[in-house]
Parts: C-alpha cells; sequence; structure tokens
C-alpha cells in the first residue's frame, strides 16, 4: 500500500508508450484507445485502471493478454516482449501462463459444454501441466481456493449464478500458474455482496501467489477497494496516476474529479453532475 | 451425480412440458423405415428382381400384398429392398456436403477478411448455378449411376451448409470464451474445431436433418429422371418412373406405392428435423 513506484528492477510488467487507434468508417476521425500509455505492475502488486466506458481500458487489458496489439510501444512480461510473433506452441503457451485474464460476461466466457472440473483440467492439460489424475487432484484444489465445492465442480456453467461462474473463470486462469491476472470488468455483472467476495478472493491470492493483478473496472469504489496504485485514463490518455488512495481523496486532473464527485453519495445530485459534465467536455 | 439427477430432470421436464404425438410418431415411423433398411431383405417375401409374366399389373392379393408392376415383380419385396438405396443415397451426399459445407463455413467464419470474402463469392457461384443443372452437367460428364448423382448433389448441397454454418459460427465465435481458449494458449484449429464446432452442432444437427429430406427427394428425383439409379435397382425414384407406365391402364399402385413411400419419409425426416432444432436450440 504504499505510494511510491516499485524500483523498475522488480516490475513485473513493464509497459512503455502503448499507443493504439482505431480506424473508424470514411469521415470520422479515429477513436484513440491508447495514447503515450506507460506503466509498471510489480509482482503481488494490484494496479487499477479506472475511466468511463470508451476510454480504452479493455483495450489496454487485452494487449496485455494477446488479443489486441499495439500500432506503438513495447510491452515486457517478466522481461519477455510481448508483442514479437510468438514461436511456435511452446512459445503460445509459455506465453499464456505470463498472463491470464477474468472477463466482464461470467456465463459467456465459460465453455457451455464442459463442466467446471473439466474446464480446468482442460487448460492444465493444454500446457501439460500434470497428468490426468493429477490434473484432478489439482482441479480440485483450485476449486478449493476459489470456495467451490467437490460438488460444485461437475456442474456445468448454466447450473452457477454468476458469482460462482466468476470463481470458475479465477480458478480457470490460475489453473496455468500466471504471473499476472488481468481482470476486465470482472466484477462489474455482479451484485455488491458477490463482488466483495470476489475483490476479497483476488486480494487473497495475489497475498498467497504473489500474483500481480491488473483491475480494470468503471467502478471507483471497487478499485479504491483493491488496487494499490492507479491509473485514470480519459480517451487513451493517462490523466492521472499514483496511490489509489490519494487518487481518490485528493484528485489533481479535472477529469479523475469529476470521476470521483459523480460517484452516488450523500448530498450526491445527478443534474448537477450532468453539469459539470458538460462543462468538462466544453472545455476539452 | 449431481449432473446426471439434474440432466435426468431437464430431460424428464422437457418431454412433459412438450408431449407431442407428431414428432413421437415421426420418430417412430423413421425408427421403423430404417428398420426396414436393415432387415427389409429377410423379411420380402420375394427377391425384388423376381420376374413373374402371369402377374402383371396384380391388384393386391394375399400373395402380392401391394400388387406387382409391369414385369410382375411384388410391389411389397421391391419397396422393403429399395429402403436401404433410397436411405444410404441421402446418407452420403449429406455426409460429403457436411464435409465440406461446415470446413468451408469455419474457416470463412475464422478468418473473416479476404477469406470469407474469396469463399462467399465462390458459395454464391455455387447458389447462382441452379442446382439441377449442375448436377445434370457432372452426371453428364462423369457418366450416369447412383454414386456420381451422390457425389454431384454433395457439391451442390454444400455452399447451403457453409452458408448456415458461417453465420452460426460467427455467432458462436463472438462469444467470450473463444477469447478465454485464444488467452489459454490454445491454437486457432483447436480452438475451431475441437470447441467450438461441438457447440455448434445442436444448431447443425436439426438443420441436417431438415436438408436429409430434401436430400432424399433430389436424388428420388435424379432417379426419375434417369439420371440417378439404374433399373433392376428399386430405389423408390426410379420405381415411380417405371410404374408411371401403369397410370395409362389404370394401375396406380406401382407409382402411388414408393411415392407415397419418398413422401412419408419426407414429412416425418421434417416433422423431426424442426422439433429437433427447436429442442436443442432452446436448451443451449
Amino acid at each position: 500500500m504504499t505510494a511510491s513506484t516499485p524500483s523498475p528492477a522488480a516490475a513485473l510488467v513493464e509497459a512503455e508508450h502503448l499507443h493504439r487507434a482505431f480506424r473508424m468508417p470514411k469521415g470520422q476521425d479515429p477513436v484513440v484507445a491508447a495514447n503515450d500509455v506507460s506503466f509498471r505492475i510489480a509482482a503481488g502488486e494490484v494496479l487499477g485502471l479506472v475511466g468511463e466506458s470508451g476510454s480504452g481500458k479493455s483495450t489496454i487489458a487485452r494487449m496485455l493478454v494477446g488479443l489486441e496489439r499495439a500500432d506503438a510501444g513495447s510491452l515486457r512480461i517478466a522481461g519477455a516482449d510481448r508483442f514479437a510473433p510468438a514461436r511456435g506452441r511452446a512459445g503460445r503457451l509459455a506465453r499464456a501462463r505470463q498472463a491470464q485474464m477474468v472477463f466482464q460476461d461470467p456465463y459467456g466466457s465459460l465453455d457451455r459444454r464442459l463442466s467446471v472440473q473439466q474446464a480446468l483440467v482442460a487448460a492444465m492439460r493444454l500446457h501439460g501441466i500434470a497428468d490426468r489424475e493429477g490434473a484432478r487432484r489439482r482441479a480440485g484444489e483450485l476449486l478449493d481456493r476459489v470456495r467451490l465445492t467437490e460438488q460444485q465442480g461437475a456442474l456445468r456453467p448454466h447450473q452457477l449464478s454468476g458469482g460462482q461462474r466468476q470463481r470458475v473463470a479465477i480458478a480457470r486462469a490460475l489453473a496455468v500458474s500466471p504471473s499476472l491476472l488481468v481482470l476486465d470488468e470482472a466484477v462489474s455483472a455482479l451484485d455488491v455482496s458477490v463482488q466483495a467476495q470476489i475483490l476479497e478472493l483476488v486480494d487473497e491470492i495475489r497475498r498467497e501467489a504473489g500474483i500481480a493483478v491488473l483491475f480494470v473496472s468503471h467502478d471507483l469504489a471497487v478499485v479504491d477497494e483493491i488496487a494499490d496504485r492507479v491509473l485514470v485514463l480519459y480517451r487513451g490518455d493517462v490523466v492521472e496516476a499514483g496511490a489509489s488512495a490519494e487518487v481518490f481523496r485528493a484528485p489533481q486532473h479535472p477529469y479523475t474529479q469529476l470521476l470521483v464527485s459523480s460517484v452516488p453519495g450523500p448530498g450526491w445530485d445527478p443534474h448537477d453532475v450532468v453539469a459539470r459534465r458538460r462543462e468538462f467536455d466544453a472545455a476539452r | 451425480m449431481t449432473t446426471t439427477a439434474t440432466g435426468a430432470q431437464l430431460r424428464r421436464d422437457g418431454l412433459a412440458r412438450r408431449r407431442d404425438p407428431l414428432y413421437a410418431g415421426s420418430l417412430a415411423f423413421l425408427g421403423l423405415v430404417v428398420l426396414v433398411a436393415a432387415f427389409g431383405p429377410l423379411v420380402a417375401p420375394y427377391p425384388p428382381d423376381a420376374i413373374d409374366f402371369t402377374a402383371i399389373w396384380g391388384s393386391p392379393s394375399p400373395a402380392h400384398l401391394l400388387g406387382t408392376d409391369q414385369l410382375g415383380r411384388d410391389l411389397f419385396s421391391r419397396l422393403l429392398l429399395g429402403t436401404r438405396e433410397s436411405l444410404i443415397g441421402p446418407l452420403a451426399l449429406l455426409a460429403g456436403a457436411t464435409v465440406i459445407g461446415v470446413a468451408i463455413g469455419l474457416v470463412a467464419a475464422w478468418n473473416g477478411g479476404w477469406v470469407d470474402v474469396l469463399l462467399a463469392r465462390i458459395t454464391d457461384v455455387m447458389f447462382a448455378f441452379p442446382g439441377l443443372l449442375f448436377v445434370v452437367l457432372v452426371i453428364a460428364v462423369f457418366g450416369k449411376g447412383p454414386w456420381t448423382a451422390v457425389v454431384a448433389l454433395a457439391l451442390a448441397y454444400a455452399p447451403v451448409i457453409a452458408k448456415f454454418t458461417r453465420s452460426i459460427a460467427l455467432s458462436e465465435l463472438a462469444r467470450p470464451y473463444v477469447d478465454a481458449y485464444r488467452v489459454q494458449g490454445a491454437s486457432a484449429a483447436h480452438i475451431a474445431v475441437r470447441r467450438v464446432l461441438p457447440n455448434m452442432t445442436p444448431a447443425l444437427l436439426g438443420y441436417l436433418v431438415v436438408l436429409f429430406g430434401e436430400g432424399l427427394m433430389s436424388l428420388a428425383t435424379l432417379s426419375y429422371l434417369g439420371f440417378g439409379a439404374q433399373p433392376p435397382s428399386s430405389e423408390w425414384g426410379l420405381m415411380v418412373q417405371e410404374g408411371q407406365d401403369g397410370i395409362v391402364l389404370g394401375h396406380f399402385a406401382p407409382t402411388l406405392v414408393p411415392g407415397l413411400a419418398i413422401a412419408a419419409v419426407v414429412v416425418a425426416v421434417n416433422i423431426v428435423g424442426v422439433r429437433l432444432s427447436e429442442r436443442l436450440g432452446a436448451r443451449a
């Protein structure tokens, strides 16, 4: 929970000057999803990435797991260049073990044909982590770790609740023992009490396994809860970065101030928020 | 144990909710047809090509249950023995068309871009070309016979299946679990064939069953036109054609019997196919 940036030597993820623009249909300006974005994440650290929808959060998250490319910039995880083409099957799998992702939609991101147990075993078998028997045993441990029972392990996604599905997604990500876990709006579709359970679980995992976490969310309260440091993204630009306690208690940039004051709470007035938003957009 | 219990529950609920005599009847009828195809030769009272000039255009009698044709051959025996050829043809044509069509559709949907455009153009050309004309052309080049007809029809049906496969594959590939497999490091071929295709089978299966009815009709048409099965075969389409001379003489049975058999199987197959895609679609 320290405010200081970890020393470069300790950084697991090193993102330098990431840039990505999406071409739009003729006559429209390209949408910039990432503009000169640089950040580091140390092992065992939780970096929060906040911003409104369309600010480029998901694009950056997807870059980290190789689902999105960058126009410029470099990205290294544990010193390995993520943008160089993977060399063959072994290279692809090694890369997958560096970074895993938990998606927003807890139902759609699970294969509906496979039971929880089968999904976990399939992930481990793909990576040759254990033989069939060992994988099954490890699947049991993973289920235990995300607090699902053996019985629930035999169920298929449609038989589970949203929170349980997201636990499965986390277990599946952990199955290949990644060094970085990317959670892209992973608790946004869940109700508040379930959110708290998942956050607690993520916190426990990073403490016990020393996994670095990139936590992407539009929900400031949630990010404040879990992140050590936070990056505020506005239309692809990092407008503010720092320890989450400082950023949320004393926001410096007008956009962060706007975001913080937009969170519903005592004395919160929607008209006021809309008016200030209009002012902010006009000033830009 | 929990899965099997819930699975049985679901199945029981499904049946109870949709008690459907038409579906059950069609299924039972098709089951009977398959039994006849398998064991018909053991049941048939006469060989299919046993000519009896003393019993030409015979009416139904205890000796000939459905009467006889222009050569005095027993219609009942010919009907039973023709079942196998009449069913295997469309099955083989569907198998061929499915392999080609699903491969094209899946590759087009997965790759998108120019591959998709190219394959769409090819299937468009195949669509624009009248199916029957195409088939007759193939037969003109390779000579007539039951297998030429099957191969030609398989080629004519492939684009239909490709288009259908492409459309359901596109919606399937948009699901986040496909991204999850990518992040896991699985290869494109592995994801497409081992993961996505099985999730598409329910939708495909219902469609293929309906197409089976169409295939049966197309093959019977070709045989009727003289391009498919050749005498002395008792393929149903050919039987209709051979019995035609009797109509002028007032003997309807030789055309009516195989004609009704074709109609009954096609109708039953369509009912089963439509219901099947409804059920499987609802469960997916």
